[in-house]
C-alpha cells in the first residue's frame, strides 16, 4: 500500500467499521432519545398548552409564558433561584479552591482532613436536607441545643421559619454537603500544575500570595470553568435539598423554580387540577437559563485563553 | 472461538455481537411498562390494580384484602401496590394516567373531581348506588361529588383535636381548653411551666391552613360556607367577612403566645416528638397520630381534647374530609372486578377490622360505632354528632393563598383584611392557568 494510499485507509473508515461504530453508540443514542431527547422536545411542546397532565390538551400559544411574567409566585421562585445560584457558585467555587490550594502544602492529617470534608458529598441532597431540618428544628434541634450548651443560646434563632434566614441557610447546607465533591475536583486538579513554575517565580522573588495569584490560580482556569458551570447548573435546578428542608417554605419563602414547578404538577399548588402546561412552560425558562448562563461562561473562558 | 476470520466466530465478532446484544437487552428492559391497568393476570385471570400512598391506613402491600379477594373470586387477581408518601406516588400516577394506563383503583389525592370532569375516574354514583354511598359520612360524600356525580369514597375519615400528656397537664394545673380565648389565658402558666403551649405542624405550610380552615366555619356556623368560598361560587370570594374573622382569630393566638419559636419550621414528625419529649402542653394535629404515636411511642399515655370552640357553648367544629380516598378509573379493563373489590373491601365487618388493625379512621358510619383505639374512637364520635367542617382546599390556588396568608400573620407582616386580600389574589393568579 503507498502511503498515499494508507493515511486514505486510516481517514476513511470502511462501511463495515462505520456500521460497528454505529450499533455501539446506538443503544446510547436510544436512552439519550428516550430519557433527554423525548421528554425536552415534549416539554416545549406541552408549555404551549393548558394540560392538567389528563384529559384533551387545550392550546393557549405563549400565554403560560405570558403569564409567568406577572405571577408574583414565579417572580419570587426566580428570585430565590437566582440568589441561591449566584451564592452557591460563588461559595462552591472559592472556598473548595483555597482549601485544596492549603491541603497541598502537605501537613499531617491532612489526607484524614480531606477525607472528613468529603463525606458529606456522599450523602444524597434529600437525606442531607432532612437531616439539617432536624437538626435546625428551634425546639430541641441539634444547632440550637448545641449553642445553647456552649453558652451561646443568644445565638439560637428560628432557622427555619425565618423567612430571612431560610435561604442563607439552606444555602450553608449546600456548601457543606458538597464542599468534599469540588474540593477533589481542585485537588486533582493541582496536582498536574508543574513545580517548576513553582520554583521559577520563587526565584523571581514571588511569595505566597503571589504564586497563588500567578500560577496556582491561573493554571485552574479549565477546572475551575468545570466547576462553575456545575454549580450554576445545579443552582438553576435546585430542588431537592430544599424541599427535604422547608418544601419552598416558609411561605414561599425559600421556593426555587424547581420546587414550584414540581408543586403544580404534583402537589396542591392549583388544587385539584394540576398545572402540567404551565410546569412545562416554567421548566423550558429553566432550560433556556442554563443554556445562556453556560454559554456565557464558556465565551469568557475563550475569550480570557485568547 | 479463534482470533482470526478464517472461519467460525471469531473472538472480536463474538465480543461485538455480545455486546450491543447486551446494551440492547438493557434497553428494551428499560422500556417494560411498570403497570397500572391491570388487565390479564396470570394464565388468563383477569388481573386488578390498586394504587396508593395508604400503607399506615390499612392498605400496605401486604395486604390480605388481596388474597381475601381473590380466595373468594377464583380467577381475579388483585395487585396491591403502595407508595411510601405522595412525593413517590404523585409522580407516578400522574405518568400512568397520561400514558393512559390507569389503574383500575387508586388513591385520587385532590384531583378526584378533576379526574372525573376529565373521564378519567368513574361516577361511583351510579355505579355503585346511592344505597352504597350512603353508608359513608356525608362530607366525604360531599367532597369527592360536583354536578350530582361522585367521584371518589372515603378510605379514611379524618379530625382534628388537641392531643395532650395528661400527667403533664396535671402536674401544671392546666384542663384542655373550651375556647380559644381560654387557650390564650393558660398560655402564660403553660410558658412558666417551661411548655410551649400549643404546637402544630407548618412544614410544609397547608398544615396551617388545615387549622384556619375549620376556623372559618366556626366563625359562620355554616360548613357549607368554605365549600362555596373555595369553589369561589354564589358570589363568595375569599374576603368575606368570615375568612377576616378566622384570620383574627389566629392572629389573637400569635399574639396571645400561644404558639412557639420556630412554628414555621415544625413538622408533623417533629410535632409528635415535642409532644412525646414533654415539651409542649398540647399537640394541634390529626386522627392519624394515635397510628402514628403506637409506631413511635407505644407506651405514652396521650389524651385527645376536641377542638376549642369559638366561644363559650359554641359548637367545636373541627375537620372532617377524607384525607385518604379511592377512586376507580373510568377506563378500567375489568371494571365489574374493580367495583366488585371495592364492594367487598368496604363490607362492613372487614372494613372495620381493617381500619381497626391500622388505628385509622374509617369513613363509615357502621365502623365508626365499632372503632377500637380509644382516641380514635373520641375522635370518630365528633363526626357522629355533627361536628364536622371542611378542611381540604381543592379550588386552584386556594390552599397555598390561605397557608402563605397564616405565615404572613405569624411573622406580623400583614392584617387578617389584607391577608384575606392576598388569598383571593392568589386564587385570580392560579384561575389563569
Amino acid at each position: 500500500m503507498t502511503p498515499r494510499v494508507q493515511e486514505r485507509a486510516v481517514l476513511r473508515p470502511t462501511l463495515r467499521g462505520r456500521t460497528q461504530a454505529a450499533a455501539f453508540v446506538l443503544p446510547a443514542v436510544i436512552l439519550f432519545g428516550m430519557f433527554v431527547a423525548y421528554p425536552l422536545v415534549s416539554g416545549l411542546y406541552y408549555s404551549l398548552f393548558q394540560w392538567p397532565g389528563y384529559g384533551i390538551p387545550q392550546y393557549v400559544g405563549l400565554q403560560n409564558f405570558i403569564n409567568l411574567a406577572t405571577d408574583p409566585s414565579f417572580l419570587m421562585a426566580l428570585r430565590v433561584t437566582l440568589i441561591y445560584t449566584v451564592s452557591t457558585t460563588v461559595l462552591q467555587t472559592v472556598v473548595p479552591m483555597l482549601i485544596a490550594i492549603v491541603f497541598m502544602q502537605k501537613w499531617r492529617g491532612g489526607a484524614i482532613l480531606r477525607t472528613v470534608i468529603f463525606i458529606p458529598s456522599v450523602i444524597s441532597l434529600t437525606i442531607t436536607g432532612l437531616l439539617w431540618q432536624l437538626a435546625l428544628q428551634s425546639n430541641g434541634g441539634l444547632i440550637d441545643t448545641l449553642l445553647s450548651d456552649v453558652g451561646m443560646g443568644w445565638a439560637a434563632r428560628p432557622w427555619l421559619a425565618d423567612s430571612t434566614l431560610v435561604v442563607p441557610v439552606i444555602i450553608v447546607v449546600s456548601l457543606w454537603q458538597s464542599l468534599g465533591f469540588y474540593l477533589l475536583i481542585y485537588y486533582a486538579g493541582l496536582q498536574s500544575v508543574d513545580p517548576q513554575l513553582y520554583e521559577a517565580a520563587r526565584v523571581d522573588g514571588a511569595n505566597g500570595l503571589g504564586l497563588m495569584w500567578h500560577i496556582t490560580i491561573p493554571s485552574l482556569r479549565t477546572i475551575t470553568t468545570l466547576v462553575v458551570s456545575l454549580n450554576l447548573i445545579n443552582g438553576l435546578k435546585v430542588f431537592d435539598v430544599i424541599y427535604a428542608m422547608t418544601s419552598g417554605g416558609p411561605g414561599n419563602a425559600s421556593q426555587s423554580l424547581g420546587v414550584y414547578l414540581y408543586q403544580l404538577a404534583f402537589g396542591s399548588e392549583n388544587g385539584g387540577s394540576p398545572a402540567f402546561g404551565y410546569a412545562d412552560a416554567i421548566g423550558v425558562v429553566m432550560m433556556f437559563a442554563a443554556a445562556l448562563l453556560f454559554l456565557a461562561v464558556n465565551i469568557v473562558r475563550r475569550e480570557r485563553l485568547s | 472461538m479463534s482470533d482470526d476470520t478464517s472461519g467460525g466466530v471469531s473472538r472480536r465478532k463474538f465480543l461485538q455481537v455480545g455486546g450491543v446484544a447486551a446494551a440492547s437487552a438493557l434497553t428494551l428492559a428499560a422500556c417494560s411498562s411498570g403497570g397500572g391497568s391491570g388487565g390479564n393476570g396470570k394464565s388468563g385471570s383477569k388481573a386488578i390494580s390498586v394504587w396508593t400512598w395508604y400503607g399506615n391506613q390499612g392498605m400496605p402491600n401486604n395486604s390480605p384484602l388481596g388474597s381475601e379477594f381473590e380466595k373468594a373470586n377464583p380467577g381475579t387477581t388483585v395487585n396491591i401496590r403502595t407508595f411510601g408518601n405522595t412525593n413517590d406516588y404523585s409522580p407516578a400516577l400522574a405518568a400512568a394516567i397520561a400514558a393512559g394506563n390507569t389503574p383500575d383503583i387508586y388513591a385520587p389525592s385532590f384531583s378526584a373531581i378533576s379526574y372525573g370532569q376529565q373521564g378519567v375516574a368513574l361516577d361511583l354514583r351510579k355505579a355503585l348506588g346511592d344505597s352504597f354511598l350512603s353508608q359513608f359520612f356525608q362530607s366525604d360524600n360531599d367532597q369527592f361529588t360536583s354536578n350530582g356525580k361522585q367521584y371518589g369514597l372515603g378510605w379514611n375519615a379524618q379530625s382534628f383535636g388537641l392531643f395532650y400528656d395528661p400527667a403533664q397537664l396535671s402536674k401544671v394545673g392546666v384542663e384542655p381548653p373550651e375556647t380559644w380565648a381560654d387557650l390564650i389565658a393558660v398560655a402564660p402558666k403553660l410558658k412558666a411551666a417551661g411548655l410551649i403551649p400549643l404546637s402544630m405542624s407548618a412544614n410544609p405550610s397547608y398544615g396551617l391552613s388545615d387549622f384556619v380552615a375549620p376556623l372559618i366555619t366556626q366563625a359562620s356556623d355554616d360548613p357549607t360556607l368554605l365549600l362555596k368560598i373555595d369553589a369561589q361560587e354564589d358570589g363568595k370570594t375569599w374576603n368575606d367577612d368570615a375568612v377576616v374573622a378566622a384570620l383574627d382569630k389566629f392572629q389573637s393566638l400569635v399574639k396571645g403566645g400561644v404558639f412557639g419559636a420556630g412554628l414555621l419550621a415544625v413538622t408533623y414528625a417533629t410535632g409528635e416528638q415535642l409532644l412525646t419529649t414533654g415539651k409542649t402542653a398540647f399537640l394541634w394535629d390529626g386522627s392519624w397520630v394515635p397510628n402514628d404515636l403506637e409506631a413511635s411511642s407505644p407506651t405514652f399515655k396521650y389524651g385527645v381534647a376536641q377542638n376549642p370552640a369559638w366561644e363559650s357553648g359554641a359548637k367545636h367544629w373541627t375537620g372532617d374530609q377524607a384525607g385518604a380516598a379511592l377512586s376507580v378509573s373510568a377506563k378500567s379493563p375489568n371494571l365489574d372486578e374493580a367495583l366488585s373489590f371495592i364492594k367487598f373491601i368496604f363490607e362492613p365487618a372487614r372494613y372495620s377490622a381493617t381500619l381497626n388493625a391500622a388505628q385509622a379512621m374509617p369513613a363509615t358510619k357502621a365502623a365508626a360505632a365499632t372503632v377500637s383505639n380509644p382516641q380514635v374512637k373520641i375522635m370518630t364520635s365528633w363526626l357522629l354528632d355533627g361536628l364536622g367542617a371542611p378542611h381540604i382546599l381543592y379550588g386552584p390556588g386556594s390552599e397555598t393563598g390561605l397557608s402563605n396568608a397564616c405565615v404572613a400573620i405569624v411573622q406580623g407582616k400583614t392584617t387578617p383584611k389584607e391577608a384575606a386580600a392576598s388569598i383571593q389574589a392568589t386564587v385570580n393568579e392560579a384561575l389563569k392557568r
